[in-house]
């Protein structure tokens, strides 16, 4: 027994000391995505730079993914000690601007114009400025990091109960054929209903008046990427470096909106109270869904950015056959089944207007690491995916929004319509979104700061100890910020301080 | 074929013999006693069961949703009916990790850290409990102190001083820890005081054995029950440990199960279909009903028995 | 006699101690230095003292952190610990003999086996006030008029979190137990029922001293562990301990802290504020279960003082 334990040491000891090799020739990739898998941006890598013959003959490319929840707790630590980190890394964009701060990225500027084939000037005027602005280091003015897309967000909202609701109203766009008929119900409805919070809890009051059973949003999450109300609200953060007390002030007409939207029960809400990414939310977007006491509801408007179109609108509307009967998918459906239902088309009865201000929510940026020994290489990867117009027009029917504007107009000039938005040029919109989107009044605790004012909006909302007026949530939230940000607290002058 | 005979002739007289066994218990303690005792039985036995289902619930679960569309969990995401979806979701599960590399980094490292756990925790439990040195006391209070301090920020400085002794993406830096198991020397330390007698030892003493000899051949088999019970926790701690693997392993071809299946999460299949997620679930749950079952043998199965060898 | 293997046990423990210094005690110390600092998780640390630890007591957030969590914990040991017990006082019952001790064991430790991510995903969908699965039943047999907030009223939410726990942990209490009391002499229990002794008797002059070691292991760790509860507070909350604050727990605050607000510092303080606070609980716990010896010792000194001075 004890020889055998032993020996098992030993061997165990041997085996996994053996393990350690140093990378060579290796090109390590990490994101927080497949993205750059499943749009074949490392076997292009692969394909084009790796064979034998090419540039980086033989050398070994490595792509590890790390899920959002753990990527800043594993990328953090390798970056800090250099030891094991990668040579390219995405990140979203207040990690960028984290890592920017702590000096981890090489100088993507310096890499630029050093690049002979590539026109610096040009390629700058030809990228989305808020993507190129909002990866500048402040620290020295020169880029760090930059993403191939854009994120811009919108309201999405099925048009035939838009039109229920609101179609008599006057100006309400008639019937056309001419295809723009769901882009005249977006523009009227963003120009009418969406376009302040206060019209958006009326347009809430509307839906629900119009049939007890219709909720405009499924929740009073959906509006949180307007809590800032207008395009050209205060930023979080005073010329002072302190806490602005101009954006706390506008913070109160989020919070009466939230407030006016939130019920206890789902009879009482705005809403539907159903939890973001849950079956009920998914469903609402087909038809309608069920809560506990059997009773049905209809959902008509989703938050989201570009991406959400693609993967959660798109994949979960509903669909119709040939004759416009509603298609269905049993649980455990046969071959015949899967197929007639693959063959429904999307019913067209979605729109996108925008609302009371613009937003972005994700977005991958591409990094390289100061330090990396494969700089060359890890250059030109990240030049393959930003660089290359010629490849982004190419594969620009996946539907992502690129962040070049001779892509995108290229990509437009072609496109022929969203069916699951009844023809309409969803690019048109996002693009319009995207330009609107500033980073004059962005802070690198814009995130944080949301989230922590975010948790009071939501005490006052439901009117809990601590927060049953806006003076008592104001201080509530001035009493944690002191705690956790106390180099942005300010003593006096901000709303209700008491 | 006698053979066979005889025990289906077996199987045929169980149930006489059983109801006979009854009516002999019945007659011997009388209606009333007998009536108490059916009741008693009943009673235990329909509490058992409504916790046996409460507990089967999650894993009954995982088993129907592996079989199951992403599609029919996403809008339902309970349900005791199976569907007709396990292979697609196994092939789709292979196509995003890799599944038998992960299944044995996973094996290798668990089963290592188990074996260093089970003898090391076992070796320092025993000289803590059997020794009567200086600082035998405040060593014991320290380690059990230093358990107490919250480890969610241990990963920090963790990472940074593996870097430092060159164990950056090895798969040492996850299983040497193991030698040093706080809780299991704790617990097994716990357990000696219950089992091992002084006296034993001390007879042992007499008759010329070694310190060493005695720890294997009487500390270590004394304590077995605890071991077994120790290292089945181990193993599955081991076996689920996503954090320290995540922070520790940076090769693909080094990654556990865990880690592999987080491939997963990060990829979009995440929003569309959750049947493959739950399949990796269940693969990764079934080694570790295996390794129980296997260690289930050197755990005590009734009073009984523990007294016969106490 | 005894002195002459002193030496085997330094030996034994040797190894331990080596491999307990080098992975274990250079994070803890980290993380001790970190909480005298101001520390982003990107930019150096910036010594500040002892700034983090005055916030900390300052700070009320914490401290109803701190009560919410021992709320959760005493309900969940309580109900825990006393399922375990009940099921031993079962499986080890020489009248009433149980079978299936084998199977019931694997099967009662199977919620511990399922992360804790899906364990919340799980109770999310079933205990969800408008959508869950308990309130559809329970509408559907009439039990109920109106929906049952289960994770959105403080108390209700503390309690159903302190019942998953229980759920999750009583299969590992009870295996511990029952490990335990095989060291417990059958012939001790007959005797003492030949003499008239109840069960509950037995469970408390027999069973109860002899598993006492690990009684005392299983709280301590069960302290530990409970006090440091946050997984799925996090996980079936809005990840900030929402409702109304009441799932808020010491280390989910902490966890905010470190990854959500980048304040490592102001983190590191916790843990340690949380570490005291555990260490005391426990010597508080360890003087109540060893008052007696520790009566015995006091006046054993006594006497032999007294003995000195007379003498």
């Amino acid at each position: 027994m004890k020889k055998v334990l032993l020996f098992l040491s030993v061997v165990v000891l041997a085996v996994s000391l053996a393990g350690c090799g140093k990378k060579e020739n290796k090109l390590v990739i990490w994101s927080f995505t497949d993205e750059l898998e499943t749009q074949g941006d490392i076997q292009y890598f692969k394909d084009n730079f790796t064979q034998e013959g090419q540039k980086y003959e033989g050398m070994e490319v490595e792509f590890v993914i790390v899920p959002t929840d753990d990527y800043l707790s594993k990328v953090m630590p390798a970056l800090r000690t250099g030891d094991g980190a990668p040579d390219v890394f995405t990140g979203e964009l207040d990690m960028v601007q984290n890592f920017m701060e702590a000096g981890y990225l090489a100088n993507l500027e310096e890499l630029m114009k050093a690049d002979e084939d590539l026109d610096f000037t040009a390629t700058k005027n030809d990228f989305q400025s808020y993507i190129w602005e909002s990866a500048v280091d402040p620290e020295d003015g020169n880029l760090k990091a930059l993403s191939w897309q854009v994120t811009p967000g919108a309201i999405f909202f099925k048009t035939d109960m838009a039109t229920a609701v609101w179609g008599d109203e006057t100006g309400f766009p008639t019937e056309s054929d001419d295809g723009n008929y769901n882009q005249n119900i977006s523009d009227w409805v963003s120009a009418n209903k969406f376009n302040s919070l206060d019209n958006l809890v009326v347009a809430s009051q509307e839906v629900k008046d119009y049939d007890s059973s219709w909720r405009l949003f499924p929740n009073d999450d959906a509006i949180r990427f307007f809590s800032r109300g207008s395009d050209d609200a205060s930023s979080w953060l005073a010329a002072d470096g302190k806490i602005s007390a101009d954006r706390l002030e506008e913070q109160e007409i989020y919070m009466e909106a939230v407030k006016g939207l939130y019920g206890e029960s789902i009879a009482d809400s705005l809403t539907a109270n159903i939890g973001e990414w849950s079956g009920e939310w998914f469903g609402g977007i087909g038809e309608n869904f069920e809560d506990a006491e059997g009773n049905t509801y209809q959902t008509m408007a989703y938050t989201l950015p570009t991406w959400g179109l693609f993967y959660v609108i798109a994949p979960n509307v509903e669909k119709v056959d040939a004759s416009g009967e509603t298609c269905s998918l049993p649980e455990n459906p046969t071959d015949q089944e899967q197929e007639d239902f693959d063959n429904c088309d999307p019913k067209g009865n979605w729109g996108m207007g925008s609302g009371p201000n613009s937003y972005y929510w994700g977005g991958t940026y591409l990094n390289i690491r100061k330090d990396s020994e494969m700089k060359d290489a890890a250059y030109d990867f990240v030049s393959s995916m930003l660089f290359d117009t010629e490849r982004m027009t190419a594969r620009a029917e996946n539907g992502d929004v690129y962040s070049r504007i001779s892509v995108m107009n290229e990509v437009m000039a072609e496109y022929e319509g969203n069916p699951v938005l009844g023809g309409m040029n969803h690019y048109q919109t996002f693009l319009a979104e995207a330009e609107k989107i500033s980073f004059d009044n962005v802070t690198k605790y814009d995130r944080q700061l949301d989230n922590l004012f975010g948790q009071y909006v939501t005490a006052y909302k439901k009117g809990e100890s601590g927060a049953e007026t806006l003076a008592e949530a104001f201080n509530s939230f001035y009493n944690e910020l002191e705690t956790t940000y106390n180099e942005i607290y300010r003593e006096s002058g901000l709303p209700y301080q008491e | 074929m006698a053979k066979v005979n005889n025990f289906i002739q077996q199987l045929k007289d169980k149930p006489q013999q059983l109801i006979r066994h009854i009516k002999n218990r019945k007659e011997k303690m009388g209606n009333k006693e007998f009536t108490k005792r059916v009741v008693v039985y009943m009673s235990l036995y329909f509490g058992l069961i409504v916790l046996v289902a409460v507990s089967m619930v999650p894993f009954v679960m995982v088993l129907m949703n592996a079989t199951r569309s992403g599609q029919a969990i996403q809008e339902n995401g309970l349900s005791l009916s199976p569907g007709g979806y396990f292979v697609e979701n196994w092939e789709t599960l292979k196509l995003f990790t890799n599944i038998t590399s992960g299944f044995f980094n996973s094996l290798f490292i668990s089963t290592s850290v188990t074996v260093l756990s089970a003898y090391f925790s076992a070796l320092t439990a025993f000289g803590f409990y059997i020794y009567k040195f200086k600082a035998n006391k405040y060593l014991f209070a320290f380690i059990v102190i230093f358990m107490m301090v919250p480890v969610q920020l241990a990963f920090l400085g963790f990472y940074e001083f593996m870097s430092v002794i060159g164990l950056v993406d090895t798969r040492a830096a996850l299983i040497i820890p193991a030698v040093a198991n706080v809780g299991t020397v704790f617990f097994l330390r716990q357990y000696a005081a219950g089992t091992i007698n002084k006296e034993v030892i001390e007879s042992a003493r007499m008759d010329g054995a070694n310190e060493i000899y005695i720890f294997h051949r009487i500390g270590f088999p004394l304590m077995m029950p605890g071991i077994a019970t120790m290292s089945i926790f181990t193993f599955i701690a081991s076996w689920n440990n996503y954090l320290g693997a995540r922070v520790i392993l940076n090769s693909p071809e080094k990654f556990t199960l865990p880690l592999q299946l987080a491939n997963l999460k990060g990829s979009q299949v995440w929003y569309e279909n959750q049947g493959p997620l739950y399949m990796g679930l269940f693969i990764s749950i079934f080694p570790i009903v295996i390794t129980f079952i296997i260690f289930s043998r050197y755990l005590v199965d009734s009073i009984a028995a523990g007294a016969v060898k106490g | 006699m005894e002195k002459q293997y002193a030496k085997y046990g330094y030996i034994f423990i040797t190894p331990f101690f080596l491999v307990f210094l080098i992975f274990s005690i250079y994070p803890i110390f980290y993380t001790l230095y970190l909480s005298f600092t101001d520390y982003n998780g990107f930019v150096d640390p910036i010594w500040i003292g002892l700034k983090n630890y005055k916030l900390v007591f300052g700070d009320a957030k914490f401290w109803k952190a701190l009560t919410n969590t021992i709320r959760i914990w005493g309900v969940n040991i309580v109900l825990q610990l006393g399922l375990a017990f009940i099921l031993v006082m079962i499986f080890s019952d020489l009248k009433y003999r149980i079978k299936g001790l084998k199977v019931f064991r694997i099967v009662f430790y199977l919620p511990n086996l399922i992360a804790a991510a899906s364990v919340a995903l799980i109770f999310v969908k079933l205990l969800n006030k408008d959508y869950g699965v308990v309130n559809t039943l329970l509408f559907r047999f009439n039990l109920i008029t109106k929906t049952i907030p289960w994770l959105e009223k403080s108390m209700l939410a503390q309690l159903s979190v302190s019942n998953i726990q229980t759920w999750m942990w009583f299969g590992n209490s009870f295996i511990l137990f029952m490990a335990a009391i095989q060291a417990v002499n059958k012939e001790t229990i007959e005797s003492a029922v030949i003499d008239g002794a109840g069960r509950l008797a037995i469970m408390r002059h027999i069973k109860l001293p002899l598993i006492k070691p690990i009684l005392i292991y299983v709280a301590i760790t069960g302290l530990i562990g409970g006090l440091q509860l946050f997984d799925i507070p996090l996980l079936i909350t809005d990840g900030y301990g929402a409702p109304e604050g009441g799932l808020n727990t010491v280390i989910l605050y902490l966890f905010n802290h470190a990854f959500k607000y980048g304040n490592f510092g102001y983190a590191a303080a916790i843990a340690y504020v949380l570490f005291v606070f555990i260490l005391l609980i426990s010597i508080i716990f360890l003087i109540i279960v060893n008052r007696s010896n520790i009566k015995e010792y006091l006046s054993l000194r006594r006497a032999r003082k007294e003995a000195k001075v007379n003498g």
